[in-house]
């Protein structure tokens, strides 16, 4: 593995640690108090993590991820 | 007025959104419209002489906490992400137009939406569930992408979310960049290659993704015999990261009047005067498909399969699309004579090119693409055509386990209405997604009506539990309505006696 391929599997690594660190936060929002304005930009930043992630076709208009 | 356009994906979906954006200010002259974009691929938005104002969507900037570990890096992060949203708030837009499709864009909208902002394309509802609230959505979200059959072009869907139609004149390159002073300018800066002054081709060797575009050997292949048997210049264009395999494609031709290089050295204001001078463009699923269209200059297009052609190739006259399910599938002697026929607009011999003709792509030879079936069922259910004969037998019996699956859920529907009864019947309701998935596994043909269902079942949205069940009750109904047209009574009733095996 080249040394940009390791450093882009650490990088995906720690994306994927922040995303689920991300999602608990937003699921327990909406579990105290409801989906709220906090909530919603949250939900934001998870979506443009998920976007870094590798495999994801995060651009595209014609992209199938719901 | 001031409207919103978002559009978050690529760079050729901004530019497919060209046409649509000066419908809009055509339709709405006196209305501000501001568009927001990428910061990524801006340089496609800038210049767009209809919008008013452009906003940049800075991902690194948002993402910056998490990368260089800030401390507190969630609060640091969402801080940005909230500044944004009300810095875009705050302008109180009348209307904010989605043309993104995806999760991210959904929230987004939804963030920035004022109490009496109108939204089309994807938003959500208070609860944080997706909302469609157009048809136009609706039907993206349903039939749209990859592996689906959908066959409206891009630009056409983006301006049906609108609500507007397009005109010839939609369809073309921001007015800067075909200036009389930028072309000059264009052309004085490539002075020295001989293409300058007469006819020639483009072609684009680059792509987003190799999939997308031939592997080098092979426009190698391409690249040389253009030059042998083609009385015009070659020009290959790219991008800088392209420049590595030009300089391949190239060993054993020489620089000459009839090859000339500008991978890695053009802007991308530059492009557009190239384009709109040259006869052809060849190039793979990319972006220089959507510029060529926007100066109508034809294109023959290498169409794969991680790409929908229908939806994002070429609209300019003349255009054709070769097609094969991978490059690995494409010889370069088919390239060559594609390009051959289309110099000598000669129609070609082979179903797996298309050409436009009007605002449809068909197929030379008359032959039926694959994926017919769907595409006749999606314009039944959208657009009031004849619903489509069964001739598949694995169809028909797709029909029936629908047909079976809508007596349960009514059945289960019914129970629910009744509190004693509701929770089980909610466990079993439950499964229906499942034996839908099912259905479409069984009967691929189905894909597009069940597709329909499903979506209009996610756009019933919050409410009271009442008002829910109700809704879901009319889906089933309509579901069955469309069952009907194939299966008799009985068969709707769940009893198969196998006497109607086709229509």
């Amino acid at each position: 593995m080249s040394h940009h391929e390791k450093g882009q599997e650490l990088l995906e690594s720690y994306l994927q640690g922040t995303l689920t660190r991300l999602e608990k936060s937003a699921q327990k929002i909406i579990q105290t108090s409801g989906y709220s304005s906090e909530c919603e930009k949250m939900k934001i930043l998870i979506e443009m993590i998920r976007e870094q992630l590798k495999n994801e076709n995060f651009s595209s208009s014609t992209r199938q991820v719901r | 007025m001031k409207i919103l356009v978002l559009q978050l994906a690529r760079l050729g979906d901004i530019y497919l959104s060209h046409p649509a954006l000066r419908a809009l200010k055509r339709r709405y002259p006196q209305a501000e419209i501001h568009f927001l974009v990428r910061d990524r691929f801006k340089a496609a938005a800038q210049s767009l002489e209809v919008v008013d104002r452009l906003w940049i969507w800075d991902t690194k900037k948002f993402l910056a906490p998490f990368i260089y570990e800030t401390p507190d890096k969630d609060e640091a992060a969402l801080k940005e992400v909230s500044s944004f949203c009300e810095s875009l708030r705050n302008e109180k837009f009348t209307n904010i137009i989605n043309l993104s499709f995806s999760p991210l864009s959904s929230y987004l909208t939804h963030a920035i939406a004022g109490s009496q902002t109108q939204v089309m394309g994807y938003t959500r509802f208070e609860d944080g569930y997706l909302n469609l609230p157009d048809d136009t959505s609706a039907y993206f979200y349903a039939q749209v992408g990859v592996g689906r059959y959908n066959r409206l072009h891009l630009s056409d869907i983006f301006a049906t979310t609108m609500g507007l139609e397009m005109e010839e004149a939609d369809f073309v390159a921001p007015v800067k960049w075909l200036s009389e002073s930028n072309k000059r300018r264009v052309f004085e800066k490539y002075n020295s290659n001989s293409f300058v002054n007469q006819d020639f081709l483009v072609v684009h060797i680059g792509s987003s993704t190799p999939r997308k575009t031939l592997e080098v050997y092979k426009w190698r292949q391409v690249v040389h015999r253009l030059v042998k048997e083609v009385a015009i210049p070659v020009v290959l264009v790219g991008g800088k990261e392209e420049e590595e395999n030009a300089q391949q494609i190239l060993v054993g031709l020489k620089t000459n009047e009839r090859i000339c290089s500008l991978v890695g050295r053009t802007e991308l204001e530059e492009v557009f005067p190239i384009l709109e001078k040259s006869r052809l463009v060849i190039g793979g699923d990319s972006v220089m498909v959507h510029m060529a269209s926007l100066v109508q200059t034809p294109v023959l297009n290498l169409s794969f399969s991680s790409v929908r052609f229908w939806e994002t190739g070429p609209t300019s006259p003349g255009s054709r699309v070769l097609y094969t399910e991978s490059s690995k599938d494409l010889a370069s002697d088919r390239v060559i004579l594609e390009v051959l026929n289309c110099l000598d607009n000669v129609p070609s011999r082979y179903k797996e090119v298309y050409y436009r003709q009007m605002d449809i792509l068909s197929p030379y030879k008359g032959e039926k693409a694959s994926g017919e079936f769907q595409w006749s069922l999606i314009k039944a259910i959208y657009m009031g055509k004849m619903f489509p004969v069964v001739e598949n037998a694995l169809t028909f019996e797709g029909l029936k386990r629908l047909a079976e699956i809508v007596i349960l859920a009514k059945e289960l529907l019914q129970r629910m209405g009744s509190r004693e009864q509701r929770a089980e019947a909610q466990k079993i309701f439950d499964l229906v997604d499942d034996l839908l998935f099912q259905v479409m596994e069984l009967a691929p043909e189905l894909y597009p009506l069940v597709s329909w269902f499903q979506t209009e079942r996610v756009r019933i949205g919050p409410g009271s539990f009442e008002t829910i069940l109700e809704k879901t009750k009319k889906c089933f109904f309509n579901l069955e309505k469309v069952l009907s047209l194939y299966l008799d009574e009985n068969e709707l009733k769940g009893d198969s006696s196998g006497k109607n095996m086709f229509r």
